[in-house]
């Protein structure tokens, strides 16, 4: 992926993200921060846990703040997805998602596949 | 005195320890593992990284038991991982997050690093730095 292209990507996906957030669960995270590797596109978002998820997973309620969590991931991930594939002419063909309740970190690896006509042409 | 590794000699050394730790482990070894280190952070792509007992349950029609498992497994073996990262690297591991896809079979890890771990420059960006140095005077 050209350098242009990727730094156009991390401005539409860092709004995006900071707009699900709000939206969805009336959250500000923290700093977000990209990084390119092969075909994959690496995201960590700091402090992205809610305040009644903290709650939650400070009296030990840690299995229904994950439940809630893959249920936001659910949300969250086509949205990213679409941004990605209007954005560039990659195609995700796996994203992966996980956060650490303790620390409020959430990392993603999300693994991009030139689309089909892209590599049709490509072979040309 | 311990000599230091290149950035790409560290992935490779963290490639085949990882290799080893899930064919002891799990008995099922991926048939690709990526690193890539970024200063504080380093990202791990596994291929291949579901075990038969998994797809068994997939297989099976017991998708949501699969899931549980390769979560569960996921948790299980971080607290190993984190060791393994902070041996190899040498500087302690802050945050390990893991996911993986039962249809793809890829596992996706991020290891958030206290520091940048320390590397030799590998003979390429020594040349690229000369080069550069003597373009600047």
């Amino acid at each position: 992926m050209k350098k242009e292209i990727q730094k156009t990507l991390k401005i539409q996906l860092l709004k995006k993200i900071r707009e699900i957030y709000l939206q969805e669960l009336n959250h500000p995270v923290g700093s977000v921060i990209f990084h390119f590797f092969k075909q994959a596109l690496i995201i960590l978002i700091e402090e992205s846990i809610t305040l009644p998820e903290k709650k939650l997973n400070s009296q030990d309620y840690q299995q229904i703040v994950n439940q809630m969590r893959s249920v936001f991931y659910h949300v969250i991930q086509p949205q990213i997805k679409a941004t990605i594939e209007q954005t560039t002419d990659m195609h995700v063909v796996d994203f992966l998602c996980d956060t650490t309740l303790d620390t409020g970190r959430t990392g993603m690896i999300v693994i991009l596949e030139l689309k089909p006509q892209k590599l049709i042409s490509a072979s040309h | 005195m311990v000599e230091l590794q290149t950035r790409g000699q560290l992935e490779r050394t963290l490639s085949q320890r990882l290799q080893a730790y899930y064919r002891q482990q799990l008995g099922h070894q991926p048939s690709k593992i990526s690193c890539q280190l970024f200063d504080s952070q380093l990202a791990i792509i596994l291929e291949d990284s579901i075990t038969p007992a998994e797809k068994l349950l997939v297989k099976e029609g017991k998708e949501a038991l699969a899931e549980k498992v390769r979560f569960s497994l996921n948790d299980a073996t971080k607290p190993e991982l984190k060791s393994l990262i902070q041996e190899i690297l040498g500087v302690d591991v802050t945050d390990l997050l893991s996911d993986a896809t039962l249809d793809t079979g890829r596992t996706g890890i991020i290891a958030v690093l206290e520091n940048p771990p320390q590397v030799r420059p590998s003979s390429a960006t020594s040349k690229a730095r000369r080069k550069q140095t003597s373009s600047q005077e």
